[in-house]
């Protein structure tokens, strides 16, 4: 997985989280094309959108560290609804000006006001929250963008009954953009193992969207096994990935017993 | 009686049935992994000195979690039941089969997603000698997947029966997403209260709210020996989830009850909902001035 | 209904959306009977109302504006009202405690005196006749607005795609609208609010301006989908 762009494994530093959206904007549109041009090619399209996954859980994990007055879960389905309406709104419409680029720009653009109104406006003075927003509206963005390309397998999406997996699809990328942060939630939290976190869950909800894409009618059966297959070695990679650095930040692991110096 | 009337009247009584065991499950489901509101007095724990054996599921806020698991149940269910129709099956059975399917994928994910969220909380209370119990997982992981299996089961049937027999113009997986969010809110709502003011704090007297000094401070002994999170749902289902369930089951029920009738066309069920606003609403009133007569003022706080 | 007044109807309803969720009483540690409100975020809350206030209006499609409208903000106020009694009854049986606020010392409705009756420690339990009212007030906003959005967006892209689909669609713009301004207030609330007897209410103008911001953005690019490209 030579793509993964967050894995230097014993780094002090963070990394910006501007970096990994160019990095998603640039993987994600590359990976829009390689579905618009050859759908059979369309597992490696699921490869190219993880980094989205992973830009906007660091950015979860950055606006909810500043202990944001909405609860984690908040901010992340707020955040999927800017980037996942603009896509679904504009999607099923016939049309020829449409593209990728027009998509992601909007919903960034949602994404940056909302951020800019919370900062200006309401006064919540965190630093960054623009960008943040911005960011984690437009990944989500990306994400439906190119899964739903996918499952229209290159025919265009009016007509099918691809709509039926719009609430799976909105509220499956909200969860695993929140759950991250969420997840890994206390006093040892740091950026490497909740975007390894982030990693896990991306596999997991392709995955989970391959086996979906399996069952649609109109999709066509190679890309979404592809998508199924590719998407559960990842998931086992990144698994294994993640349980490494668990065990060396963890505690103790035991079986079962009673904590040391309680009676009971 | 008309028989379009007796369908819609079997359809309301079947999809407030339903609401009502999801409403018990979903509340267990929400106990047995500590999530939702009552999970930052579990969390609070170990950074005031209790090392805790509680499954700290906490997936997302209880609403998106158990929106995820309707509108993925429910998805499936309905793809693979046009998949089940093509080879020759009958429209019914293929939904019933098909749901159980779904809602057996979504137990999966349920799973993955409760142990990474379990170990990596663990992992960052590190810092308080907080270790990873493996039992602590691994005991309440399959009864919690059982919850959510049926949870995604019944809001699943739930969205089939109010889209096929009453007549809601959404696809089913839209209204299994709306059910879910909304029985997730519902149920963080009402049934955690008797769960984070009530079992986690069970030393403390009865009646006297949790003060914030006390907020961290929660049991960790169960009936016999330590407590684990098998331990909380049997407690919290008699009381707690029952009355979560009672909350979504008449909003179901009044909600499909209220359309039944058509004496004022299609004002009827506007009209008629209102009306049981303004009841419920004077129940609450009524329920308020019972509660405060019966117990009384709190003992020093008279003339503050 | 043609495009323009759509695009109003979004934006309207986007607003009203953003100020129920003042209106709706809501705390976190609610949860643990130690504050005044259902016990849960806000915009938690707020969402999983207007929802059943979607589903509501879904029986409804098809008939004039007014009645989509309506039943969706009835939907979702039978939602908080359920929610609201039983919570109440949990408070009282299960965990013992009266309904009390923490903003007000006498009940503006009933006239009964809340200080006595909290307990030690905390900021009030449960909702009381008055924080109950405002609930039901914030339920009938919200159930109007997501509806008014949801409505709007069936009438703009009815014309072009078949009715199933149309319905399907509107439904899911209509909650994710109703999600994007329902989450705004919440850097106001900051995780709770006591409804409409809150100090917070002052700050609601913060609020309108922020949704309004967002929603013209929403609207203008639904608009702009459906009829310009």
């Amino acid at each position: 997985m030579t793509t993964q762009p967050s894995e230097p494994p014993v780094e002090k530093k963070e990394i910006p989280n501007y970096k990994l959206y160019l990095l998603a904007v640039i993987t994600g549109i590359i990976s829009y094309f390689i579905a618009a041009l050859n759908p059979n090619l369309s597992f490696i399209s699921i490869i190219l959108i993880w980094p989205a996954f992973i830009a906007a859980a660091g950015c979860v994990e950055f606006l909810c560290r500043y202990g944001l007055g909405t609860g984690t879960s908040s901010i992340g389905y707020w955040g999927t609804a800017c980037g996942a309406t603009v896509v679904f709104a504009s999607q099923f419409i016939e049309t020829t000006a449409y593209s990728p680029f027009l998509e992601i720009a909007i919903a960034t653009l949602l994404g940056y006001a909302a951020g800019f109104c919370a900062n200006k406006i309401i006064k919540m003075k965190i630093p960054r929250i623009e960008l943040n927003s911005a960011i984690i509206a437009g990944s989500t963005g990306i994400i439906a963008l190119i899964i739903l390309e996918i499952f229209a397998g290159g025919a265009g999406m009016a007509g099918t009954t691809v709509y039926y997996i719009y609430p799976v699809m909105y509220i499956g990328i909200a969860l695993t953009i929140l759950h991250p942060y969420n997840g890994n939630l206390g006093a040892g939290e740091n950026q490497t193992r909740t975007l390894m976190l982030a990693m896990c869950e991306a596999a997991l909800l392709t995955s989970l969207f391959g086996f979906i894409g399996i069952l649609l009618p109109n999709t066509p059966f190679i890309p979404a096994l592809g998508m199924l297959i590719i998407s559960i070695i990842g998931f086992v990679i990144f698994v294994s990935i993640w349980w490494k650095r668990v065990k060396e930040e963890v505690y103790d692991v035991v079986w079962a017993g009673y904590p040391e110096g309680v009676d009971h | 009686m008309e028989p379009v009337t007796l369908t819609l009247m079997i359809g309301v009584g079947l999809a407030g049935a339903i609401a009502f065991i999801a409403g018990i499950i979903e509340d267990a489901e929400s106990d047995a992994g500590s999530s939702s509101n009552p999970n930052s007095q579990v969390q609070l724990a170990p950074q005031i000195g209790h090392i805790i054996t509680y499954y700290d599921k906490a997936i997302a806020g209880e609403p998106p979690q158990n929106g995820l698991w309707a509108a993925a149940a429910c998805t499936i269910a309905l793809l693979l039941s046009w998949r089940f129709a093509d080879l020759g099956m009958g429209q019914y059975y293929a939904i019933f089969f098909a749901a159980v399917a779904g809602a057996a994928v979504t137990a999966l994910v349920q799973g993955c997603l409760g142990i990474f969220a379990h170990i990596s909380r663990i992992t960052s209370m590190a810092a308080f000698k907080q270790p990873l119990y493996w039992h602590a997982l691994l005991t309440p992981l399959p009864y919690s997947m059982g919850l959510c299996f049926l949870t995604a089961l019944l809001l699943t049937l739930l969205s089939f029966v109010a889209s096929g027999i009453l007549g809601n113009s959404f696809a089913p997986p839209l209204i299994a997403l709306f059910m879910g969010i909304t029985l997730g809110s519902i149920a963080s709502g009402t049934g955690d209260i008797h769960y984070g003011a009530e079992r986690l704090y069970q030393h403390l007297p009865f009646g006297s709210g949790i003060a914030i000094s006390n907020q961290g401070d929660i049991d960790l002994k169960g009936e016999y020996g330590f407590r684990n999170s098998v331990d909380t749902p049997y407690f919290c289902m008699r009381f707690g989830g029952t009355i979560t369930a009672l909350a979504f089951g008449l909003l179901i029920f009044l909600d499909g009850w209220s359309r039944l009738f058509t004496f004022a066309g299609p004002w009827t069920s506007i009209i008629l909902e209102a009306a049981i606003i303004a009841v419920l609403f004077i129940f609450l009133n009524r329920l308020e001035k019972y509660t405060r007569d019966s117990y009384g003022p709190y003992p020093g706080q008279e003339d503050a | 209904m043609d495009p323009i007044t759509g695009m109003i109807g979004i934006i309207i309803g986007g607003i009203i959306v953003g100020i129920c969720v003042h209106f709706i009483p809501a705390s976190a540690v609610g949860a643990m009977s130690a504050s005044t409100g259902i016990a849960t975020g806000p915009s938690m809350l707020s969402t999983g109302c207007g929802l059943a206030g979607l589903y509501a209006a879904g029986y409804m499609i098809g008939e004039s504006l007014p009645l989509v409208v309506l039943s969706g903000a009835m939907g979702s106020a039978l939602m908080i009202i359920c929610t609201m009694l039983l919570a109440n009854t949990i408070c009282a049986f299960g965990t013992g405690v009266a309904p009390v606020a923490g903003s007000y010392d006498k009940d503006p409705i009933t006239g009964w005196r809340q200080k006595p009756f909290m307990s030690p420690g905390t900021d009030g339990h449960s909702m009381p006749t008055t924080t109950a009212l405002s609930g039901i007030i914030g339920a009938l906003l919200g159930g109007a607005g997501g509806s008014l959005v949801f409505v709007s967006v069936y009438e703009m892209i009815s014309p072009i795609l078949e009715s199933t689909t149309a319905v399907t669609i509107a439904g899911m713009v209509g909650a994710g609208v109703f999600l994007i301004n329902c989450v705004i207030p919440a850097y106001v609330l900051v995780g709770k609010s006591e409804g409409m007897t809150d100090k917070k209410m002052k700050l609601m103008h913060k609020t309108f301006v922020s949704c309004l911001i967002v929603s013209v953005i929403t609207a203008v690019f639904v608009y702009a989908s459906v009829v310009v490209i």
